[in-house]
């Protein structure tokens, strides 16, 4: 405001105000009802006139929920797990570019990708149909609707569908109510556009997908052809994902098909309720429980493979198992004897190398549930055997009554020593002596699993690489490691372990429960990893 | 006044004499025996496997020596051999007043000691799985020992002696073969005249114990050895065993007993021989000098498995001289060095084996053609006794070392219409190195494609399953070349001696182990074996003669085309050797055989395959080879046959011999079969390699000498430049290699044996002869 002292003087001219008042609500007038013409018009082409479901076919092959991509992008990319992708890995670039700045502004895309992202696809090998299904809000309509500012994309009028073509003709697109549809297959998204009601996906299938991907980051439904991956086992599998900043959760869940049921009814009976447990301990452990005894089931899958016409390569096995040979002696009668007394689960830890024994090898130590009777009936079978003579090494089986062991001189000393034992209710046995004699002092501490499973796999990768390394290198410093010199190697592993540190555990577990099969895989990376 | 004088004058004279400084001695012993459960090293049949008990204790026993400048400490363990990795524990705790190449660290090599101390992989397969803490109570056993040693060093006085035995020890790779005869002792007395040590060097593998206690630690025969040395001399007395070349030796059974007695009665004998010897001594004063010299062995293929250096000690004792050995030499080359030292001035010599290092077996030329385990595992080549001789000869320091043999230089290579062509002469050696020097790069390729290449890829496979069974990540050539090697030693057997030292040369002059350059004079045989992948599916021909009347005024003339399935280039090689005849081969660089030749008698020679007379027989020497001898000694056709049969076993081939003899020239062919037989040149004047019209030919070949036939089937006189024509011709059907000239031919030949000549062509690329050049052995010995 100016301090000046202002006078007038003179009449005010009363026809120029009234001019300017009577003009005024013409114009406002105008410009309001422009305003809300436009909103209306706006209101109106972003209208949310078309549900997701209905431009799904019922019958993909596959369907991936995601929700809030975008919101979710910084966690999913930024994820530690990213870190073991080769360098030179595609997905690397890819991740960078994602990572930093979107091709398009943020708020642009966020508009256009808003809420639930869906992708389906009958084409389960290339993926060359996959139609993509994504809601957005009505600025990302808006934003759609005036694309040839910001993009020349072409037209396809197809019969009135009214694609739009992204350059290159690498897709297309349409747009119904606030549902985006795109796919880089014309026909697929044509297919889309068309679907009558009972040809699409019912809202209670689309509800349940959503769900899953309200729990995890990515939910997966499949359902294999019968030439598909897994399709010939499989009716439905389900997957999620789960992208930690330090590890990753996938797990899956598949229905067997019928066929597939009856035709393994043997091995699967009995399954339910799984009771395979990892030791804690070990750079790498498994375990399995079959549900029956391994024998039996041995004898099983045997009958299984051989009904399919090709002879089984467990024949000899079975048979040995079955009418193991009458003496006690022979090396190879030791193992039939004590397979033999196995009822239950098992589980094998790899313990870590032997670096000073004979020739550089895995300690590997296994566990099964047994018969203490029948063990301890076995190894009185080998107390007849004289101890070791001064003369020619011979391979027989003995037993060592102060450790309770039986063992088998074979090669190199007691780290190359097959050797069993039983503590606990298992049935103990190890390729080295020395590992089984320290598992029969001080026990052997098993996990405590949430949930049932028929096989568990655990591996720690950074002392499982240093190990098979040092192993390694043994061989490529006496110049017998094919395709290595020691320097060679040693680069390749120092590169490898570094890799390998990256990760913490990888952990696997997998149950089968009433004709379902469900896995789970957990990825810890390394704390301080990204 | 005259007398004190005199006295003065000698005392003046006694103390300007030099003065050795006094000898001083010390001699200890320490038990290492290890704790039972330690495996046993010695025998690959123990698998690693740990020891069960203790037979009788292990010793380390040291003997300490100075004059005054020089000390030495000479070390003596009841173990198989001197690894690496003691032999560094053991220096690191040396005492400090002697220097450590001054230590003579030994070992018995009793197969009843410890393993477990190597940690390289390829070791271990013998001494069993790796321990640490055996090495550190061993390498301390051992320095405590020689501690000590050097602490109850006294005042002493030394000497020596050897005495002759003919029935503790024998040959035990040939019959009533030769052995060492020799036992020497070493005695070092104190001032008082009691015995500080005696130290007894002897010849014969300790390897003896009985089976019955094969799990058993035991010092073997020394043990027993030791008890009754140290039981018949004065008491304190410590006594030392050093074994010889006991390569090809073990103990004899002189009172015919067997298990421990045996052994006993070895070792006691041998106590009571070395004492009865050391009783003789008159000790005295001493001078000692060390010789000490670590060097590269001759290149090897066992790169893998031993050292590529070697550590070679002398330690002479006046006019005595000790050699020490990194291994097992045999007794040829004990015999060798003594003879040497001896002509150089020493009054005895003492060669000791397993000292400071272990490097496997050593021969003679004549044990390395020898099939043998000594010969099979000697991995340095056949010329290890002269290496050695070499070597320490350079070590002694009386009398005057021979002058080093230079390696020649590098012969000229000419190329002419792309056949090379080279002269070569002087003695076998020189030949061999001047043609290694010429053709290095070829002979490496060579061997790496036909040798290397198959054994790496699992064509080639020793028969023991376990090969078959190893991991794909394990690429076991770094051993099983040596063991390829050591099955085709054999086929040197009737090898002509100045053809192996050729050998030796040509790998001295390529800078390659002998192994490697032998098996590639092999490869082509074991190729064609039936069961390995044959890489020369080829038939070495084609060859003919033409002799008498039809060969005009020249009376003789010979074609041969040579196909081969390798691309290589020819070599014109004419040698001039030292000794036997003169002589020309057409061939390719890595060969020292010949499957082309002629000599300056003109006595042609060409080879060829035949299939019908079966695979080469890889026990007998490789054909190229025996072909490479009948030139050096037949003048013409009757004499190379009368040549190739003492070669017995040959098969698989024919063989072209063509001379122009005295007037009257001859050709035959010699089929190498089950028998020898012989097929002479018909009515026609022409003889082929193979008989185009036997049903048993190969077809490819029957078409090719039926072409050949055919050819000069209208030329009353045939002449150089027909069969140029004849080995010119394409003409082929689709039978493979049917055509005289075909895609597999590397070189065409006419022999002119009259005038010593001989032109060469090679095909170019469009498949077509070039042009022939000519050559002409010198008669009158090397241009």
């Amino acid at each position: 405001m100016s301090d000046v002292l202002r006078s007038y003087t003179g009449r005010v001219n009363p026809s120029r105000r009234s001019r300017r008042k009577r003009r005024k609500p013409v114009f406002s007038t105008f410009l309001v009802l422009l305003a809300l013409a436009c909103l209306a018009w706006a209101l109106f082409i972003t209208r949310d006139t078309h549900e997701i479901p209905r431009l799904v076919p019922a019958d993909q092959a596959y369907q991936v929920y995601m929700f809030n991509v975008l919101e979710k992008r910084p966690d999913l990319l930024g994820s530690a797990v990213w870190d073991l992708l080769p360098e030179d890995s595609p997905y690397v670039a890819l991740r960078s570019r994602w990572v930093a700045d979107l091709p398009i502004p943020d708020w642009i895309a966020n508009n256009l990708l808003y809420g639930i992202c869906h992708a389906s696809g009958q084409d389960l090998r290339d993926f060359r149909d996959i139609l993509f299904v994504t809601k957005m809000s009505r600025v990302g309509c808006l934003v759609e609707r005036f694309r040839s500012f910001f993009v020349d994309m072409g037209q396809d009028p197809a019969g009135g569908l009214n694609l739009r073509v992204l350059p290159g003709k690498t897709g297309y697109y349409a747009v119904r109510g606030r549902v985006l549809v795109a796919s880089p297959s014309r026909k697929a998204l044509i297919r889309s556009l068309t679907l009558s009601e009972d040809q699409a996906l019912s809202p209670t299938e689309f509800a349940r997908g959503a769900a899953g991907a309200m729990e995890r980051d990515v939910f997966a439904m499949l359902r294999p052809d019968r030439e598909d991956f897994l399709g010939d086992s499989f009716r439905t599998i389900d997957v999620t994902l789960q992208v930690r900043p330090d590890g990753l959760v996938l797990a899956a869940s598949g229905d067997l098909r019928e066929a597939c049921r009856a035709r393994y009814a043997p091995l699967l009976d009995g399954m339910s309720g799984g009771r395979a447990v990892t030791p804690a301990e070990g750079l790498m452990t498994v375990a399995v429980d079959v549900g029956q005894p391994f024998p039996a089931f041995l004898e099983r899958l045997d009958g299984l493979l051989s009904k399919s016409g090709a002879s089984s390569p467990l024949a000899p096995v079975v048979h040995l198992l079955r009418d193991p040979p009458d003496t006690a002696t022979p090396l190879a009668t030791v193992l039939p004897a004590f397979a033999r007394t196995v009822t239950g689960p098992g589980w094998l830890q790899w313990r870590g190398a032997a670096l000073n024994a004979m020739v550089p090898l895995p300690v590997l130590l296994a566990g099964f549930e047994a018969d203490a009777a029948f063990v301890t009936e076995v190894m009185g079978r080998f107390k007849s055997v004289p101890e070791q003579s001064g003369g020619d090494p011979n391979f027989v089986p003995r037993y060592d009554e102060a450790s309770g062991m039986v063992h088998v001189p074979l090669i190199g000393g007691p780290d190359i020593e097959p050797s069993f034992g039983y503590r606990d209710g298992q049935l103990l046995l190890s390729n080295s002596r020395l590992a089984l004699e320290s598992a029969l002092a001080k026990g052997i501490t098993r996990e405590s699993p949430a949930s049932p499973a028929n096989f568990r796999l655990r591996l720690r990768p950074a002392p499982a690489c240093e190990s098979i390394a040092a192993m390694g290198r043994q061989f490529a410093d006496a110049g017998v490691l094919r395709d290595f010199t020691a320097a060679s190697f040693k680069a390749f592993a120092a590169d490898w372990c570094q890799q390998a540190s990256k990760v913490r555990e990888v952990s696997l577990a997998l149950a089968c429960e009433d004709g379902r099969v469900k896995l789970r895989i957990d990825l810890a990376m390394a704390s301080g990893v990204n | 006044m005259i007398q004190r004088l005199i006295l003065l004058l000698l005392l003046f004279a006694v103390s300007s004499l030099p003065v050795a400084s006094a000898l001083e001695a010390g001699a200890a012993k320490i038990e290492i025996t290890p704790t039972v459960g330690v495996p046993l090293t010695g025998y690959g049949d123990r698998m690693g496997r740990s020891s069960t008990g203790v037979h009788d204790p292990l010793w380390a026993r040291a003997l300490y020596l100075t004059d005054g400048e020089t000390p030495a400490l000479i070390v003596n363990t009841d173990l198989c051999f001197i690894l690496p990795e003691l032999r560094e524990r053991v220096l690191a705790l040396v005492p400090s007043v002697v220097p450590p190449e001054n230590v003579f660290l030994t070992a018995t090599h009793t197969h009843s000691g410890p393993g477990a101390m190597s940690h390289r992989l390829l070791t271990r397969l013998m001494t069993g799985r790796y321990m640490p803490e055996v090495i550190d109570r061993t390498a301390e056993g051992i320095a405590e020992a020689m501690r000590l040693a050097v602490q109850q060093a006294r005042r002493a006085s030394i000497g020596y002696a050897t005495a002759k035995q003919e029935v503790l020890s024998r040959n035990r790779s040939i019959p009533d073969g030769p052995i060492d005869e020799q036992i020497g002792v070493i005695r070092v007395d104190d001032a008082d005249g009691a015995s500080i040590a005696i130290v007894t060097n002897f010849a014969a593998h300790p390897t003896s114990v009985p089976s019955a206690d094969g799990y058993a630690f035991s010092a073997d025969y020394p043990g027993f050895y030791y008890d009754e040395i140290e039981r018949l001399a004065s008491p304190g007395c410590i006594a030392l065993f050093l074994n010889g070349a006991e390569g090809d030796q073990t103990i004899a059974n002189p009172e015919n007993k067997s298990g421990w007695a045996r052994t006993e009665s070895v070792g006691r004998l041998l106590a009571v021989r070395a004492k009865g010897a050391a009783n003789k001594i008159v000790c005295g004063d001493a001078t000692l000098h060390v010789g000490h010299l670590e060097v590269d062995m001759p290149p090897t293929l066992a790169g893998a498995i031993v050292p590529t250096k070697a550590i070679l000690k002398t330690l002479e004792i006046n006019d005595l001289l000790l050699t020490f050995l990194p291994g097992e030499p045999c007794v040829s080359i004990a015999h060798a060095l003594r003879q040497r030292a001896l002509a150089r001035g020493y009054g005895a010599q003492f060669t000791v084996g397993l000292a400071n290092d272990y490097l496997l077996y050593f021969t003679g030329p004549t044990d390395y053609r020898r099939p043998s385990y000594e010969a099979a595992i000697s991995l340095f080549g056949p010329g290890m006794e002269d290496w050695f001789c070499r070597q320490f000869e350079g070590l002694m320091t009386r009398g005057v070392p021979p002058e080093a043999d230079p390696l020649p230089d590098t012969p000229v290579v000419n190329e002419v219409e792309g056949v090379r062509h080279v002269i070569l002469s002087g003695p076998p050696r020189t030949v061999g190195r001047q043609r290694g020097l010429a053709f290095a790069a070829a002979i490496k390729a060579y061997y790496e494609a036909a040798i290397v290449a198959p054994v790496r890829s699992g064509d080639y496979r020793p028969a023991l399953p376990i090969w078959s069974w190893l991991p794909a990540f394990i690429d076991p050539t770094p051993v099983l070349l040596p063991l390829l090697a050591g099955g085709a030693r054999p086929r040197l057997g009737e090898l002509d001696d100045a053809l192996l030292l050729e050998l030796e040369g040509m790998a001295e002059g390529a800078g390659m182990p002998f192994d490697a350059v032998w098996l590639a004079q092999n490869a082509h045989e074991f190729a064609l074996q039936p069961d390995s992948a044959p890489l020369f599916d080829t038939p070495l021909c084609t060859m003919f003669a033409v002799v008498g009347d039809r060969a005009g005024a020249d009376r003789l003339f010979v074609g041969r085309n040579l196909d081969w399935a390798r691309e290589e280039t020819p070599v014109v090689t004419e040698v001039y050797p030292e000794k036997g005849r003169a002589f020309l081969q057409i061939d390719f660089p890595w060969h020292v055989g010949t499957f082309t030749g002629m000599n300056d008698a003109g006595l042609v020679i060409c080879a060829e395959r035949s299939e019908r007379l079966g695979p080469p027989n890889v026990k007998a020497s490789p054909l190229g080879m025996v072909l490479r001898d009948v030139l050096a000694v037949a003048k013409d056709v009757d004499a190379a046959i009368e040549v190739l049969r003492l070669h017995e076993g040959l098969s698989g081939y024919h063989v072209l011999l063509a001379s122009p003899g005295e007037g009257t020239p001859s050709a035959a062919v010699v089929m190498l079969g089950e028998t020898l037989s012989v097929r002479l040149a018909g009515g026609t004047g022409l003889l082929t390699g193979s008989d185009p019209r036997h049903h048993a030919t190969a077809p490819d070949a029957r078409l090719r000498y039926a072409r050949v036939e055919e050819l000069l089937a209208d030329e009353r006189i045939i002449g150089r430049n027909e069969i140029e024509g004849v080995l010119s011709d394409t003409t082929g059907t689709e039978e493979p290699m049917s055509a005289i000239c075909n895609e597999r031919t590397r070189f065409g030949t006419v022999f002119e044996p009259g005038t010593r000549t001989v032109y060469v062509a090679v095909p170019h690329g469009d498949g077509r002869m070039g042009p022939f050049t000519s050559w002409r052995l010198k008669t009158g010995g090397a241009p």
